[in-house]
């Protein structure tokens, strides 16, 4: 394999475009900044609803150790900037799923874990399940298994990270 | 984990560049012996002083570190699926195996979602009627 698939991982391939003037370097540096500090300190509001929830658990115990990544679970959505949204979206949660969404600061984030929450998974056809919470949140990153294992979800909250790189506070001005 | 005086003999035993990089990546000081280095420069090490579970480890040659970019063969061994190291097994390359990929999802070869075939449904358009 050449040399080449590792360049093209590399941070100046992933931003969408680079700084052409000083106003644009100067940005795109507190981007960096701003980045930084997201990634450092992520705290997901656990959403378990079903067995996905006992793996998302394995991520703040020892072997994975969520803490070293300044990850901390919180159990109030006022001071949580991610949703982890583990096990099957039944019709009756949702909205109260909807309205923890809503009372979580900006900026915020969802992952998506498991089956269920991706898009129904196994209860696809059930008459009282939502086919997907993207249905009902705006979904960030999808962590696909039956259940994921932690070592997934923990590869999520890494993607996650990387989102927030990607970040450039002028898109968030657009948005 | 880590001491004070661990930190300062690996940074000491590592050097002060590599030392930067580890704790900007790693988070932690680590020295070991260097295994081997896999097709696209990442470079393995191991240490079995270390607790169990961190005696082996990767140092990645990109500036975006990202687990998917360990090559399958290193894979085993990092995860202790094999004893010995991938330059010392007998491995005959199939003629199906493709070049390892990273993960590119994020960057410009991300994978899109495409569809060859006629829609199933009609999706439904929600519209108001005005009120007579």
């Amino acid at each position: 394999m050449s040399t080449d698939v590792t360049k093209q991982n590399d941070a100046k391939d992933v931003a969408i475009g680079q700084p052409s003037n000083g106003a644009e370097y100067i940005l795109s540096n507190v981007d960096k900044v701003v980045a930084w500090a997201r990634q450092g300190s992520m705290w997901p509001m656990t959403f378990g609803l079903a067995c996905c929830a006992v793996e998302m658990m394995h991520i703040a115990a020892a072997r994975y150790d969520q803490d070293r990544l300044g990850i901390v679970f919180r159990a109030s959505p006022r001071q949580s900037d991610v949703m982890i949204v583990a096990g099957t979206l039944t019709n009756k949660m949702a909205p109260a799923l909807r309205k923890v969404y809503d009372q979580m600061p900006e900026p915020r984030w969802v992952i998506s874990m498991g089956s269920c929450a991706n898009g129904g998974g196994y209860y696809h056809y059930s008459y009282s399940v939502v086919r997907g919470c993207d249905r009902i949140v705006p979904v960030d990153i999808y962590v696909p298994g039956c259940p994921p294992t932690a070592e997934a979800l923990l590869y999520g909250v890494l993607q996650l990270q990387k989102k927030m790189r990607r970040v450039s506070l002028v898109d968030v001005e657009i948005y | 984990m880590s001491t004070l005086g661990r930190t300062l003999k690996n940074i000491m035993r590592a050097g002060p560049a590599s030392a930067w990089k580890q704790l900007n990546t790693m988070g932690d000081t680590k020295f070991g012996a260097l295994i081997g280095t896999d097709s696209v420069g990442n470079k393995y090490f191991e240490n079995n002083d270390e607790i169990f579970g961190r005696e082996r480890w990767v140092e990645y040659a990109s500036n975006d570190p990202d687990p998917a970019q360990v090559t399958p063969d290193w894979h085993m061994w990092l995860t202790k699926f094999v004893q010995e190291p991938p330059t010392e097994m007998d491995i005959q390359p199939k003629k199906f195996w493709g070049e390892p990929t990273p993960n590119y999802t994020g960057t410009r070869n991300a994978y899109v979602p495409y569809n060859t075939v006629r829609p199933k449904y009609n999706a439904w358009e929600p519209e108001v009627k005005s009120r007579e």
